[in-house]
């Protein structure tokens, strides 16, 4: 499992391969990359800037993974989350699951990533043209 | 006096200017006394903000429990790393996070 909350991403590529050597019982690798968007509602937005509880974030995240490892049966995960300013267009965040058929894959996906943005203590806030909101995850 | 460490995130920084700080508190002072006694304290002009940013309003008015303390909004309060009660006492050393509905992803 590799986890990682930093101002720099690893390139996605090499996450990939990583969890493709992590098991010969790879069947599938189900991506997520989480992308800065340029809009709130009709607001222009300029960037995002990210903090996060450096030690807390990390557990919380490997926490969530070794849980949803034994709910779905998933074979390993990779998480990482950037820290920082990070402009429109730019990626936030790559969240991808190992497993043996694209079902888990999917399912533990989607949890996952639900779960990220509940329980781990990260927290953005939004700079449009107009200001700047602290954004909480409904 | 005690000496432990409080840190902030997301709006509390901005709030109270500092991302973390030392603070001497009373012997025996719980997490409850730091969030509602000692952290107003040191910030006297954000104080009234800071009450009512972190405890829980209910028609204008703070809202209390059974026992007449204040009630949490939604923030989380960890002591060390774990939730906290916040009828927990501090020991020399420890580390008081109060934290904001979080916001990754």
């Amino acid at each position: 499992m590799k986890v990682k909350v930093s101002p720099e991403l690893d390139p996605l590529g090499s996450l990939v391969n990583e969890l493709k050597k992590s098991s010969d019982e790879v069947g599938a690798v189900t991506v997520f990359v989480g992308v800065v968007r340029g809009s709130r509602g009709r607001e222009k937005v300029d960037r995002l800037e990210y903090e996060a509880h450096e030690t807390s974030a990390p557990e919380a995240i490997t926490t969530i993974v070794e849980e949803l490892k034994a709910k779905h049966g998933i074979l390993d995960a990779a998480v990482e989350h950037k820290i920082g300013t990070v402009k429109v267009g730019e990626d936030v965040m790559y969240v991808l699951v190992a497993s043996k058929h694209r079902k888990e894959g999917r399912e533990a996906m989607a949890e996952l990533v639900d779960r990220i943005k509940h329980e781990v203590p990260i927290w953005k806030k939004e700079i449009t043209e107009n200001g700047a909101y602290w954004v909480e995850n409904p | 006096m005690t000496v432990v460490s409080a840190v902030y995130f997301g709006k509390l920084r901005e709030l109270l200017g500092v991302k973390g700080e030392k603070l001497f508190v009373d012997e025996g002072a719980t997490v409850m006394d730091l969030l509602v006694n000692f952290v107003p304290k040191r910030h006297p002009g954000a104080s009234v903000i800071w009450l009512v940013t972190v405890f829980r309003k209910v028609k204008g008015e703070a809202a209390q429990d059974a026992e007449g303390a204040l009630v949490l909004g939604d923030y989380i309060v960890t002591l060390n790393g774990r939730t906290s009660n916040l009828g927990e006492r501090l020991k020399e050393g420890d580390e008081v996070a109060v934290m904001p509905p979080f916001g990754g992803g």
